[in-house]
Formats: C-alpha cells, sequence, structure tokens
C-alpha cells in the first residue's frame, strides 16, 4: 500500500468553491486510492465535494493531499496538476 | 418612490411590475419512523435521491448552449452524489429514527450554516447550492409541491427574489422575464450568470428587496447602475422609459451596422474570423458576422480528463460541434497548445523552471507522438466533408514543420488503411509566434497552405516581456518596430509563396492598430467573438493606400513611443487626412 502527501498551494483567484471543488472530487473519483485533503489541521475526504466546500479555503491556501492505495502517486500527480492549473478557470 | 442602489449584474434598463417570489424555507418538522419501517424509509430516500440526480442531469443535458448554468448544475449532481452527504441522511434515519424529510433537512442545514461564517462572497453563495438541493430532494420525498415559478403570469415580469436557484432559472420562460432583482449574491453570483447569458438586465444584492417591493408593483431597473428604483413617479418613469428606448435604439445600430461587409473605403474586402474555444461562443453573434473560425484552441479537451484526452471519439465529438455551427465557413483546429505552466493532468508535463521556453505545444507533441495521433487522426476524419483546417502552434523551424506533417501523413495511411474518409486536400498551416518562424518565413512558405501570426507569442517573444507580470507587463509594446518588421516579413513571404495569412490575437483589437496591419499588407483577422463587430466596423474607415503609407512610415521610425505617436496624429487627424 503506497502513501504519498504533498502540499500544494490554491492559486485560482476564487479558492475552492463550488466548480473547483467539483472538477476536484471528480478527478479524485476516477483512482481507486483514498484521498485526503488537510487544510490548517482539518482533514476531509478528498472525494467529498461538500467537504471539500467546507475547507472554505481561499486563494493562497496550502492544501496537503495526501492518497493512499495502489495508484496513490497518479492519483496525487493528477490532483496536484489540476491545483497548478488552476483547476482549468481561464484568468 | 423608493430608490435603492445594489451590485450591477446585467447591463440594460427595464420598466415593469415585480413578482416577488418568497423564498423563506418551509420548515420540516422532526418526525420520527418506527423501528420496522426504517429499511422501507430508507429505500424512499435513495428513491428519492436518484429521482433527483436524474432531474439535474436531465436539466444539465437540456443546457447545451450555457455552460456556467451547466456548470452549476454539475456541481448540484455531484452533491447528489455525495457519499458523505448521503451517509448524514442514513444515518439520520437509521441511528435517529428520524424520516427521511427531517433528516435531508438536518443534514443541509448544519452544511448550510457551516458556510454562514465563510466572508468571501463566492465561498458564501454555495449556501444556495445546498437550499437547492435540500428542495430538489424534499421536493421528490413529495414533501413540498412544485408550483412552477412563474405561476400564470400573463405580461413578462421583473423577477424580486432572495436568491434563485439554477434549477428554477432554467424553467423559467424567457418571454416572460424582464428582469432580476435578488437580496443576495454578488456580480459572480448564478442569477447574475443567469442574467447575462439571457440578455436580461439585473441586480443583485439589494438587501430587504422582499419586504421593499410587493408582487404586482412598478419597478425600474438600471443594470447597468445597480439601481432599483420602486414605485416611481410618472416624470421618473418617463426619463427612464426614453433612455432606455435610447438604448435600444444604438444597440440596434451598433449591430445593424456591424452586419454590413468587412469592406474598406476603397473597396477591398477583409476576413473577420473569430477565435474560440468552445462552440457556443458563436451562440450571440448573428449568423451573417461568423466568416469562420481562425482559431479553435483545443486545450480544453486536455485539461478536463487524461482519459477523454486519449479518446479519438471525444475529439471528434468536439470538433464536429464546431464545424456544424458554422455552416459554411471554415473551422481551423489548432493542435494542442499547453506547456508546463498549464499542464494538464496526468498527461507527462514535468514542471519546468522556465515554461514558457519549455517542452511546450508541439514539442510536447513530437514527445508523446500517439497522443498527437489521437488529436491528428480526429481533425482528419471531421474534416471529410467539412471545411476543416489543422495549424501547429510554436513552430521555430523548418524540421518542425516537416516532423509534424510527417505526423500528419502517418494519421493519414492509417486512416485510409481503415477506409475512413477524410479531406485529402485538407490545408496544413502553422502559428507564426516566435521570432524564429518569422524571420524564416519564406523558407517555410513553401511548406504550408497558410499562416497564422499569433501576435500575443509573437509579441511576448520579441520584446522577451511576459504581459501577465505585473513589473514588465508595461514593456508590452505591440507597436513596437521590432514587431511590426516581423509582421511585415511574414505578410510579404506569405504573399511572394502565394498561401494565405491571417493575425490572431489581442493586437488586431487594440485600439489604433488595426489600421497599421491593414498597412503592414494583413486582409485577414481572427479575434474573440465580441470583439468581432467592432473590429468589421473599424476596418470599414480604412483607406487601404493611407494605412500603406502610415504603416511604411512607422517601419522606419525607432521605437514604440515614436509609432504610438504617428498613430495618434494619424487618428487625430481623421482617416479623411490627405
Amino acid at each position: 500500500m503506497t502513501e504519498v502527501s504533498r502540499k500544494v498551494a490554491l492559486c485560482n483567484r476564487h479558492g475552492l468553491h463550488a466548480r473547483p471543488s467539483t472538477e476536484f472530487v471528480r478527478q479524485a473519483n476516477g483512482f481507486r486510492s483514498i484521498v485526503e485533503v488537510e487544510v490548517r489541521g482539518q482533514k476531509v475526504n478528498g472525494k467529498s465535494v461538500i467537504e471539500m466546500m467546507t475547507l472554505g479555503a481561499p486563494v493562497g491556501t496550502e492544501l496537503l493531499i495526501t492518497t493512499r492505495g495502489e495508484d496513490a502517486e497518479a492519483a496525487l500527480q493528477a490532483l496536484v496538476n489540476l491545483v497548478l492549473a488552476r483547476f482549468g478557470e481561464k484568468e | 418612490m423608493e430608490i435603492r442602489k445594489a451590485i450591477p449584474a446585467s447591463p440594460g434598463i427595464v420598466i415593469g411590475r415585480a413578482l416577488v417570489l418568497d423564498g423563506t424555507r418551509d420548515r420540516v418538522l422532526r418526525k420520527y419512523v418506527a423501528p420496522e419501517f426504517v429499511e422501507s424509509e430508507l429505500a424512499r430516500l435513495d428513491r428519492a435521491l436518484g429521482e433527483a440526480r436524474t432531474e439535474i442531469a436531465s436539466l444539465a443535458e437540456q443546457q447545451g448552449g450555457v455552460s456556467d448554468v451547466q456548470r452549476i448544475l454539475h456541481t448540484h449532481l455531484a452533491l447528489l452524489q455525495d457519499d458523505e452527504i448521503r451517509s448524514g441522511f442514513v444515518s439520520g434515519v437509521q441511528d435517529h429514527g428520524f424520516t427521511p424529510e427531517y433528516a435531508v433537512s438536518r443534514v443541509m442545514g448544519r452544511y448550510i450554516k457551516a458556510f454562514e461564517g465563510m466572508e468571501d462572497d463566492l465561498l458564501s453563495t454555495r449556501q444556495s447550492d445546498l437550499h437547492d438541493i435540500e428542495k430538489c430532494v424534499l421536493r421528490h420525498l413529495g414533501a413540498m409541491e412544485d408550483k412552477g415559478v412563474l405561476g400564470d403570469v400573463e405580461e413578462p415580469v421583473v423577477i424580486v427574489a432572495h436568491d434563485l436557484t439554477p434549477a428554477q432559472t432554467v424553467t423559467l420562460d424567457p418571454a416572460m422575464v424582464s428582469g432580476f432583482v435578488t437580496e443576495v449574491g454578488g456580480p459572480t453570483s448564478h442569477t447574475a450568470i443567469v442574467a447575462r447569458s439571457m440578455g436580461i438586465p439585473a441586480v443583485v444584492g439589494l438587501r430587504g428587496a422582499l419586504s421593499l417591493v410587493s408582487s404586482g408593483e412598478m419597478v425600474i431597473l438600471d443594470g447597468s447602475a445597480g439601481e432599483v428604483l420602486v414605485r416611481p413617479d410618472d416624470a421618473t418613469a418617463r426619463r427612464y422609459l426614453e433612455r432606455a428606448d435610447r438604448l435600444g435604439a444604438e444597440d440596434e445600430k451598433d449591430s445593424r451596422e456591424a452586419e454590413l461587409p468587412a469592406v474598406s473605403r476603397d473597396g477591398i474586402a477583409f476576413q473577420v474570423l473569430a477565435n474560440i474555444e468552445f462552440s457556443w461562443e458563436l451562440d450571440r453573434l448573428s449568423p451573417e458576422l461568423i466568416e469562420g473560425v481562425g482559431l479553435f484552441r483545443t486545450e480544453f479537451l486536455y485539461l478536463q480528463s487524461a482519459r477523454d484526452a486519449l479518446r479519438e471519439e471525444h475529439h471528434v465529438e468536439a470538433y464536429t460541434r464546431a464545424a456544424d455551427v458554422l455552416n459554411g465557413g471554415h473551422l481551423t483546429i489548432r493542435t494542442l497548445d499547453l506547456g508546463s505552466d498549464k499542464s494538464p493532468p496526468d498527461l507527462g508535463f514535468d514542471r519546468e523552471p522556465n515554461p514558457a521556453l519549455g517542452c511546450r505545444a508541439l514539442r510536447f507533441c513530437f514527445e508523446h507522438e500517439e497522443l498527437f495521433q489521437v488529436q491528428l487522426r480526429a481533425i482528419l476524419r471531421v474534416s471529410a466533408g467539412r471545411q476543416v483546417r489543422v495549424m501547429f502552434p510554436m513552430v521555430t523551424s523548418l524540421e518542425e514543420v516537416e516532423r509534424a506533417k510527417g505526423l500528419l501523413d502517418r494519421a493519414r495511411s492509417s486512416l485510409r488503411e481503415q477506409g475512413v474518409p477524410f479531406d485529402e486536400s485538407m490545408p496544413v498551416g502553422i502559428m507564426v509566434e516566435v521570432p524564429a518562424a518569422a524571420l524564416v518565413a519564406r523558407e517555410l512558405a513553401e511548406h504550408v497552405d497558410f499562416f497564422s501570426i499569433g501576435s500575443n507569442d509573437l509579441i511576448q517573444y520579441t520584446l522577451a516581456v511576459d504581459r501577465g507580470n505585473q513589473r514588465v507587463a508595461s514593456l508590452y509594446t505591440p507597436a513596437h518596430p521590432a514587431v511590426l518588421r516581423l509582421v511585415r516579413m511574414v505578410v510579404d513571404a506569405a504573399a511572394e509563396a502565394g498561401i494565405g495569412v491571417s493575425l490572431c490575437g489581442e493586437m488586431a483589437v487594440d485600439a489604433d492598430l488595426p489600421i497599421l496591419l491593414v498597412g503592414l499588407g494583413l486582409r485577414s483577422f481572427s479575434v474573440a467573438p465580441g470583439a468581432i463587430p467592432r473590429l468589421r466596423r473599424v476596418l470599414r474607415t480604412v483607406t487601404t493606400g493611407q494605412a500603406r503609407e502610415l504603416a511604411d512610415e512607422a517601419l522606419r521610425l525607432p521605437s514604440a513611443s515614436a509609432v504610438n505617436d504617428l498613430l495618434r496624429r494619424h487618428s487625430e487627424g481623421g482617416p479623411d487626412r490627405p
């Protein structure tokens, strides 16, 4: 069982609002690994839109993404990339 | 008369009667189920959840054109599929013995409360998403009746509400709604987005709106100023009516004139194409204004999911959709133009210290030939029976052109082997957006069917300026003689070889630059759809002979500021200057 983590800062203008949370969860659900996201000590299920939304994370917030499972590496890479790509938002 | 000011959300003036939608939440009473009914109640809950998902999914599907609304609906769907939410509902019934209605209301109420403290406007607009979900599930549990938003109004009304849910707005009859006023929300709230996409004036964030207005009262809405006038007196109403008429007349004149042919004063015809990423971007332009697409960006196909990016059918669908909107005009598809600065998930982009000069666009495609084949085959397939052109970005050398064309040949032969039809003479072009390509344009011209000058990148690479970097942004000067001379080289090379050349980028929508570009020899432009009417108007004021003289003079000048001075003197002199 692989477990990997990485920190990444939110760089899209509006932070983790509904659409980015939806996109994050959609991609997270494409992997078998468990996905957890931690912000300021609050840890939530990265496959749950509502939990991601309740983080209320604005731009600049550092997310600690942890993935655990057979495809943990790929899941982490994809999710980090998504955050860095500003969830595909144009700004 | 009462005048209130709030947030302007969608421009325009409207006078009409209010329809107040009282959005207060019906309280669901706490009730319990007997233990022997827990199982059947859980089944009822899941049935309602399933029905709610189906409803939202089909609403999303109907929303083909308006993608922002669709995105909101996708969030709702994701919430309805959320395991944490569902297990909250289930636990309410299973562990506490609540009715599904109360369990739903309790869980959603708790999440709604969690958002209450958040400061960011956009973050707190999520509360309305949760209200929507709650109402939707409760309705499917049979707890609430769906009466329809408008009831039986007979004339267009101004809707006044606490907030409008996306589900409400998509079921509205646009012919019966002339404006929106909401108590909450900001410029990016659902109501604002929907109003703008419907072209209806809206004012949002007007606190206390529900107690200010009653249904049937007259209201004036100025969506540009963010003003709402309730029970206006006659003189005020008359004044606003006149303003509304005048605004309407100007809009009409603009759009009427925009449809005049884009021809210079001396009778030279121009081509004005659109830059798009999604086919719906063309929805708001009249068909006369859509001559074709000079730049169809395909990055969106890669940014969503790696799995979809590798599905040929996914590409074929997207390209077909765009080509079919055009009916007649050509669609120029630019192949993948991404770098590590905007890397798609899982496609193998590594972080790079200098993405602008890194492994991007064609360079990346050469490293991932199989990924590139998917796109090339899809483009070829869509070319069958349609006017499709393919365009390679970020070309810097002849070898790259040859290699890209070689890969296109490989895609052609694989399709031929499989007996799949495509247009054998599909034009192949390149973006000229790197100084190196401009400097060897004459050599490159012999190997391609058209050039497209990508002015944004050409300027960035020529002047070594990242326009997004505040500290150097002022050095981004499109009128720099270095840029103008490169453009002239490319245009001349294309003319010598007898191939087409077009310019796409914001240089063509800059204030005084279009005339200079015409003077440099350009006759074809590709710009954002919203900029098309204006560019066509500007081009109609140009005389090509004069433009040529102006450009020749500019090319001899030593600096961007000297060119800008020249342009200023010219525009003050007016287009008829001898």
